[in-house]
């Protein structure tokens, strides 16, 4: 059978999903990058083939997420697209007529206006990264509640008190003084939520027309506290599609099937999980720049290079030799 | 004396044009990098922008280098330091350095003549003769920075043409007469003018709007303008050394620019908001209506003249429905954060260019 592989590596998680031709999502894989990349991918796919290995045949891979340019040395990609792009465009397939995607990740959070199927704005925070994953990853480690409970913890809150969420040191050092003041557990989680939702609105969503029906995905999506947060500032349910946490994965392997169309995957197979993929770094002295290079061995052969702003290293062909 | 001045785009050319045929002795510093940022930071007050750490930087380790006279442009601009290039002066002098300031900004002009005069130890018309020829190679740069912006995704023969403008470069770098510069000059519109070109509606035009400084200085944008030609967009960028100083600093022509600010900035902008902000407005607009597909707009953090233009941009993207994407920048040092906006941001134009085309078969 013929199938199609996304990969979307972000800053906390690494997905990979596997859709056959009917766009029908075979498999799906949520994992944790824990600041290893190549080590996450190569995992992952790893359980990918064992499991499904002998049955399907990939006939195109995408990547997306911060982390795309090394993902696709890895695994060989035919299609490296950023994540605003791959979350729309798995919206428009699994949530048809959505004009508002909300996303929050990791490390970044998005708002994507579409109207008939297609972006026509979108903003992305810029320097502080408030009110993403990552955040309330960390907050929840603080306060020893497990992440996958912060939520219904939220929605358990009689007063929410009210927390700074324009900066993720202020916000922090407000929930410390509001919990050395004796305000409860609860009540300082759901202030948390609607101060992100305050701070996500005012500087990502600021002056963008946002009409129903809105997505809400991103592995935050996960969040009841953030999301009945929402919902009260919007006065609209959100809609939170079953495969919320991989929509960037899911857009991947669109993206992937389209790309393959007249020519055949550099897929490298599952035996890339098995290569011995080492990262190593140097900063050139050339220019005042002092760029950082970075320089891929795939079995201690140098394939790729990259993070030069003028070309010397990265235009260099490095499979020659 | 060793005479220096901070970067800002193509500025030190012109004025090392200017120095070696007064026969001064100068000092260029590196080009900003991180360097810079690190002995800027370290002088700089806390939360000081980007620019303003550069610059000083910049001074700072043209002062290191043995310089003892710094030569700076534009001193007051009101934005969130007022004094700006003051402040620069007062930071060195408190950290120890001793150095002649020499400060070209609005009401001084016949005491920074003089000094400079002094300095150079030269006459009156030869110092003028000097620095026009100084002046009109930074326009001849600028010009070609231009032409290669607005034409190079056009032409089908890029390569051809990558050294056309490169051979250039070197040549301006070289000339001695005002004759030269204009052959120079003319060559380069000459082919552009000959050319075969791809038709104009199958490319993305991007106007670049915003602070002077993250505009003109390649490290301070992420070298923002090779990004958008390598992806085959025409950049219109309107903020120039050779727009700017002369509005600046000739009395005769600052009621006028402004007037004509003005003008373009209504119906979202009716007064000057410090720094950049009235021009950042204006042009978008004036781009609005003439050419561009979407805008792009880039400040270093905290920037509050940029602050209030966007603020107005949001409104006139939402009436004239042009996309604008505001970036923020500041000490990052991975380009991956912003290359993906822009990426997200290039996808998006393409999108809706397709869609006008359909509405409009």
């Amino acid at each position: 059978m013929k199938a199609y592989l996304g990969v979307d590596v972000g800053s906390v998680s690494t997905n990979l999903v596997i859709m056959d031709e009917n766009e029908e999502i075979i498999e799906e894989m949520y994992l944790r990058t824990q600041g290893q990349p190549v080590r996450a991918v190569q995992s992952g796919l790893k359980m990918l083939g064992e499991k499904l290995g002998q049955k399907i045949t990939i006939a195109g891979v995408g990547v997306t997420g911060s982390a795309r340019s090394l993902t696709a040395v890895l695994v060989g990609a035919d299609a490296i697209k950023n994540e605003i792009t791959a979350h729309a465009v798995a919206v428009s397939k699994m949530v048809p007529g959505a004009q508002t995607i909300l996303e929050i990740g990791g490390q970044d959070s998005k708002i994507i206006i579409m109207r008939d199927g297609i972006v026509i704005d979108f903003a992305m925070n810029t320097v502080c990264a408030a009110g993403t994953g990552s955040f309330l990853d960390h907050q929840a480690d603080r306060l020893l509640i497990p992440i996958e409970k912060f939520g219904d913890l939220a929605l358990k809150a009689k007063n929410p008190v009210r927390i700074a969420g324009r900066c993720a040191v202020f916000a922090e050092s407000d929930m410390i003084h509001k919990q050395q003041l004796g305000h409860s557990t609860e009540d300082i989680v759901a202030g948390l939520c609607e101060a992100l939702v305050r701070n996500y609105l005012n500087n990502v969503g600021k002056g963008k027309e946002i009409l129903g029906p809105i997505v809400f995905q991103g592995g935050v999506a996960a969040n009841v506290g953030i999301r009945d947060a929402f919902e009260k500032a919007f006065n609209q349910e959100l809609i939170i599609p079953k495969h919320y946490n991989v929509m960037g994965a899911i857009g991947c392997c669109l993206l992937a099937r389209e790309a393959t169309r007249n020519k055949p995957t550099s897929f490298k197979g599952w035996k890339a999980a098995e290569y011995d993929f080492r990262p190593t770094s140097f900063e050139c002295k050339g220019c005042p720049n002092l760029c950082e290079i970075i320089q891929i061995h795939e079995n201690d052969v140098l394939v790729a290079r990259w993070g030069d702003r003028c070309g010397k290293w990265s235009n260099i062909s490095v499979k020659v030799g | 004396m060793i005479i220096s001045f901070p970067h800002m785009g193509k500025i030190h050319l012109a004025l090392e044009k200017t120095c070696q045929i007064l026969e001064l002795p100068y000092i260029v510093p590196s080009l900003p990098g991180p360097k810079t940022l690190k002995l800027g930071q370290e002088l700089a007050p806390e939360g000081s922008c980007l620019p303003f750490c550069l610059v000083l930087g910049n001074m700072r380790e043209a002062l290191e280098k043995g310089a003892d006279a710094i030569l700076m442009l534009g001193g007051s601009g009101p934005c969130r330091f007022g004094y700006f290039i003051y402040l620069a002066v007062e930071l060195l002098k408190d950290a120890g350095y001793v150095f002649e300031p020499v400060i070209i900004d609005k009401g001084y002009h016949l005491k920074n003549f003089m000094k400079l005069q002094h300095i150079s130890r030269t006459s009156l018309p030869s110092l003028v003769k000097a620095v026009f020829f100084g002046w009109e190679l930074l326009v001849s740069e600028e010009i070609i920075d231009r032409l290669e912006r607005e034409y190079a995704p056009l032409i089908i023969d890029r390569l051809c043409f990558s050294k056309l403008l490169a051979e250039a470069r070197q040549e301006l770098s070289l000339a001695r007469t005002l004759q030269e510069t204009k052959v120079i000059r003319s060559r380069v519109i000459e082919y552009i003018k000959n050319t075969k070109m791809y038709p104009m509606d199958k490319v993305l035009r991007v106007g670049l709007i915003g602070d002077i400084y993250t505009l003109l200085e390649p490290y301070a944008n992420h070298q923002v303008e090779v990004f958008l030609r390598k992806h085959n967009v025409v950049v219109y960028k309107e903020i120039s050394v050779s727009g700017w100083l002369p509005n600046l600093l000739l009395p005769w022509r600052t009621t006028s620019y402004r007037r004509e600010l003005l003008k373009k900035a209504t119906p979202y902008l009716g007064s000057s908001v410090g720094g950049f902000g009235l021009e950042t407005v204006a042009n978008a607009h004036m781009m609005r209506n003439t050419k561009a597909d979407g805008l792009i707009q880039l400040f270093p953090l905290g920037c509050m003249p940029e602050i209030v233009a966007r603020s107005a941009l949001n409104k006139m993207c939402h009436d004239e429905k042009i996309p604008v994407l505001c970036v923020t920048m500041d000490q990052h040092h991975s380009k991956t954060g912003f290359e993906t906006r822009l990426e997200a941001f290039l996808d998006m134009l393409h999108n809706r260019q397709q869609i006008s085309e359909h509405d409009t078969a």
